[in-house]
């Protein structure tokens, strides 16, 4: 249990989501970690998000997006941690004439990451964390391929992406801890030439950290930013208000409880401020909930 | 004190009640196409534009229509009773000979059948 008390908890709570030519963005990065613990761990993660789409302030389409990823975290060494995440994605679209739904297997994934910083006190809890990763995004989702609109209709993006990660953690009392992480995620084209803007996350959460009986609960309130890249057609920009480019901010509160098995989570999200496809998409609440089981690293 | 309050409900309530009075009348605007613009093969024609009635309105429709012969290409309805709609579709141009369309908005005022209208016409270019 100290082990995970040690923590920060790098758990995939987001992925690189389609985007909506009409509509919709999602953050491309992840947050947190348990990149102090020695195990392994596999689990689910359930995320709900859903937007708007506008003209003149008149609301025309409605999106929810409910992803479900298999997430599994090896354990490589004391230092090198390997995570995969495998999506499958409900989206349902509403406009004024009709209801879509889609649904099936998103991208795949994959992050290496690597301690660079671990620093302890003596009673061997983390004081200074500091991790940096890199990963990929595969083309495992059915995509858009022909016509370039509704391509948030679709689980994938069909590119590759690759994604920079760095995390940080400062301790500063016996049950708070800063926690900082920056992302950068550069997305690549599919075969129908449309490319999604690059983007990045800057995110930073205070975290409490509190021993209840034989659990252990944790909770972290803060502040993510997120910037998106204008996408593009073969190499041409598109219209403004249709290239998915904007800024949101977002306040986000999770509590975590960490069992001797098991860690549950639920985080959730509220838009603070925001401004994507020039005002006329808007990003609406966010809430995930994650059940992760532990696999003692025998190694 | 008394009087101001129901002043004040009597004229909440009267606002409301002329909320839900039928539209006599709707502005229609078009975001997209641009007038005359030129849609290329296999390229998407985007409608998009916003319908802001006087009163309730009892929904409306888009057609995508071929100018010339008067087919209906496709076509959306919403019966949706608002004040303002927000209107957003699209159709895939697979016209084997240059085509002018014509993207119509109809917009039912009221139960008894009254209408408006509002159009724009683009040139669909064929492979």
């Amino acid at each position: 249990m100290k082990t995970l008390s040690l923590v920060l908890l790098l758990l995939f709570s987001k992925g690189a989501l389609a985007c909506d030519i009409c509509g919709g963005v999602g953050p491309n990065a992840s947050i947190g970690v348990l990149a102090n613990s020695q195990f392994h761990t596999v689990g689910i993660n359930n995320t709900f998000r859903q937007f708007n789409n506008s003209l003149n302030g008149i609301v025309h389409t409605q999106t929810t997006v409910c992803q479900h990823d298999l997430a599994f975290r090896w354990q490589v060494n004391p230092r090198i941690q390997f995570h995969c995440m495998a999506p499958y994605t409900f989206i349902q679209r509403k406009d004024v004439f009709s209801s879509n739904l889609n649904q099936g297997i998103g991208d795949v994934q994959l992050l290496l990451n690597g301690t660079l910083l671990k620093q302890h006190d003596t009673t061997g809890s983390t004081t200074n964390f500091i991790s940096i990763g890199a990963g990929l995004k595969l083309p495992t989702g059915a995509y858009n391929k022909g016509i370039l609109m509704y391509q948030n209709l679709y689980p994938g993006t069909g590119s590759v992406d690759a994604l920079l990660i760095i995390n940080g953690f400062r301790k500063i009392n016996k049950v708070f801890g800063l926690q900082m992480e920056g992302s950068y995620c550069r997305k690549g084209s599919n075969q129908a030439s449309y490319k999604y803007g690059n983007s990045q996350q800057l995110s930073i959460s205070a975290i409490a950290n509190k021993k209840l009986s034989t659990y252990r609960f944790l909770a972290n309130f803060g502040i993510n930013y997120d910037h998106f890249g204008a996408s593009i057609v073969k190499n041409e920009a598109l219209a403004v208000g249709q290239n998915n480019a904007g800024y949101q901010v977002q306040a986000k509160l999770g509590f975590y409880l960490l069992t001797h098995r098991f860690m549950w989570s639920m985080i959730a999200y509220q838009p603070l401020t925001q401004n994507l496809n020039n005002g006329q998409t808007t990003t609406r609440n966010t809430i995930q909930f994650n059940i992760q089981y532990f696999i003692k690293n025998k190694s | 004190m008394k009087k101001t309050f129901i002043l004040i409900i009597g004229l909440v309530l009267f606002n409301a009640c002329h909320k839900n009075d039928p539209a006599t009348a709707a502005s229609i605007e078009f975001e997209e196409p641009i007038l005359n613009d030129t849609i290329h093969y296999m390229d998407s024609l985007h409608a998009e534009g916003s319908i802001v009635g006087n009163g309730k309105m009892q929904g409306f429709s888009l057609y995508f229509i071929d100018a010339a012969s008067g087919t209906i290409l496709e076509s959306e309805n919403s019966s949706a009773v608002e004040s303002e709609y927000a209107f957003h579709s699209h159709w895939h141009n697979v016209v084997m000979d240059t085509t002018v369309v014509t993207v119509k908005v109809t917009v039912n005022l009221d139960k008894n059948g009254a209408k408006s209208t509002a159009e724009r016409q683009v040139v669909c270019l064929p492979q």
